[in-house]
């Protein structure tokens, strides 16, 4: 990616319902790039439909995203996620039946091997490109702490693995952006430190801008530089992570719940 | 004898074929389709009408078979790839039924009911009935090696990789940039291709061929194959269409063996059996006789 000013992922206007439900209402946020965004806010506050669009899972009704400056929201997911933006989901969504190093090397961008006839006729720039896929994927094991699980089948995995190898997975794609949804739901306490200095240390070795959304407080605290507070489908708050919770509009709509 | 196990081998021939098609599209992308029958009957009239209206030689049926079949394929496929599981089993099952109404209704092109008679054959006139029957099962061999050869080495690629991470969860590969969508047309119309060239050679194997050859009871035939050898594993696909093959052709053995047995009672025991076999397998080894295998990825050493 060539440094270009401008923020890496911003949202004008999102809006989205389902039936009677208006699930995220005229949503605007930018995230430049760099920087580790947290997004927070109650449950059904819109968090996970926001990044449906922001992702291209699910298409926006009205609004537009843009990728590093580009207008994507026509786009696909896959063509998204090939202009730079990757992503994780709130349930960890693991890839059952493949290896933990199979779910990581999948992921590698512009594999010549998954071209039908070069999956047949294999001509030496498959194997070329799969042995160092397979070697990155190897190191990244190392970098989340699943060297040892190389070869299980994914569906092995504790909650916690599971969050580390979607995480594992967005950076091979080489994506600059990654959005990561509830990143430590189902965590068991020991590995959300784990979890957490995992991805500070990506932000700083990888170069990578981050989006995250979670529930738990010390991990934004820890984690982000900048904070957005959700509530009814759209933005209520934004800044940093002491001034949002002093924020009475954020105490009353969500922390206030929480205590 | 021999020239029953012959024409046995070859019929299990055209069953392994189909069985292969299928895992490539159900086995290792996850994409349900109850209309095999129907690319296989589409390529069987296809090919038929082709030499016989056609007047072209035995190549030419076999390449249009082929043809039509991708075209079919890319066309169920594309139509209905974006639906869901359910939903993909319903539009190719009513693609099967159409094929068969137009081969029982479209006299002028298929002959109907009555039967298509095939006279060109793929192999050299003048030989004995006995070498034509070597003839034939050497080919369907062939077939067979070549579409295990296709489907395996699909498997063990990183595009192989790809279609097995559709089946498990078709949004992972969407957000890691893979286009699914093309992914599923290119294994649905592959199978689709297989499974007409299966039979274009059919057709000139049997003769006569007519809407009653292509049933959903075929595609069941080949879905159990599945489901009792290794759904995933193309191994297991040739153990299970063989296994499923010769107890459909050897239990037709137990009349006179067994008092009491005649052809109508043994027809329902025949259909018993393979369900005893699939609820057997379903109970005690889920994953089929020979499970999918483990595909290990080790780092290469350094300098290697």
């Amino acid at each position: 990616m060539t440094p270009a000013p401008g923020p890496a992922l911003e949202a004008r206007g999102l809006g989205k319902r389902f039936g009677g439900v208006v699930a995220v209402d005229g949503a605007s946020l930018s995230v430049g790039r760099g920087e580790i965004l947290g997004l927070i806010g109650p449950n059904g506050a819109g968090k996970s439909t926001l990044f449906d669009l922001l992702s291209g899972v699910q298409r926006a009704d009205r609004g537009q995203v843009l990728l590093f400056g580009e207008d994507v929201t026509a786009l696909p997911a896959h063509a998204r996620a090939r202009r730079g933006l990757t992503r994780t989901f709130q349930l960890a969504r693991e890839l059952d039946r493949l290896t933990v190093i199979e779910n990581l090397v999948l992921a590698a961008p512009d594999q010549p091997g998954e071209a039908l006839w070069r999956a047949l006729v294999r001509p030496a720039a498959v194997a070329r490109a799969e042995r160092a896929a397979i070697a990155r994927a190897g190191e990244l094991l190392e970098t989340v702490g699943l060297a040892d699980k190389r070869h299980e089948p994914a569906r092995a995995l504790s909650g916690g693995q599971k969050k580390l190898l979607e995480l594992a997975r967005c950076l091979i794609t080489g994506a600059p952006l990654i959005l990561l949804d509830e990143v430590g739901a189902g965590v068991a306490p020991a590995l959300l430190d784990h979890l957490t200095d995992t991805i500070a240390r990506i932000r700083r070795e990888h170069d990578r801008t981050l989006m995250v959304i979670e529930h738990n407080m010390g991990l934004i605290g820890r984690l982000c530089d900048r904070v957005v507070v959700m509530a009814g489908g759209k933005p209520i708050a934004d800044g940093d992570f002491d001034a949002v919770c002093a924020d009475p509009r954020v105490v009353e709509s969500y922390l206030g719940l929480a205590a | 004898m021999t020239a029953y196990l012959v024409a046995i081998l070859t019929s299990v021939g055209f069953y392994v074929v189909l069985a292969l098609a299928l895992n490539l599209q159900w086995g290792l992308t996850g994409m349900l389709n109850f209309g095999l029958a129907g690319f296989y009957a589409l390529g069987a009239y296809a090919s038929a009408i082709t030499t016989e209206l056609g007047g072209m030689p035995f190549l030419a049926g076999f390449a249009m078979a082929i043809v039509v079949g991708t075209l079919a394929g890319l066309a169920v496929a594309g139509l209905s790839a974006r639906l869901v599981g359910d939903f993909l089993a319903i539009a190719t099952l009513g693609f099967a039924e159409i094929v068969r109404f137009l081969a029982l209704n479209e006299d002028w092109l298929t002959r109907g009911p009555r039967g298509f008679p095939i006279e060109t054959r793929p192999i050299p006139e003048g030989l004995s009935r006995e070498a034509s029957a070597w003839a034939y099962l050497g080919l369907v061999a062939l077939l067979v090696v070549v579409a295990f050869v296709i489907v395996e080495r699909i498997r063990t690629a990183p595009m192989g990789r790809v279609l097995r991470a559709i089946r498990e969860d078709e949004l992972v590969p969407a957000a890691l940039g893979k286009d699914v969508f093309r992914f599923k047309l290119k294994a649905f119309a592959l199978g689709a291709a297989l499974a007409a060239a299966a039979g274009s050679l059919y057709a000139h194997w049997v003769q006569n061929i007519s809407p009653d050859h292509f049933t959903t009871a075929l595609a069941i035939g080949v879905w159990m194959s599945l489901i009792v050898g290794g759904t995933g594993n193309n191994r297991g696909v040739l153990v299970g269409a063989t296994l499923v093959m010769v107890i459909l052709e050897g239990s037709r053995f137990l009349t006179g063996v067994v008092p009491g047995l005649d052809a109508e009672r043994l027809s329902a025991l025949r259909i018993a059996l393979i369900g005893v076999l699939i609820i057997v397998t379903v109970r005690f080894r889920p994953e089929g006789l020979l499970p999918e295998p483990r595909i290990r990825l080790e780092t290469p050493a350094k300098g290697a």
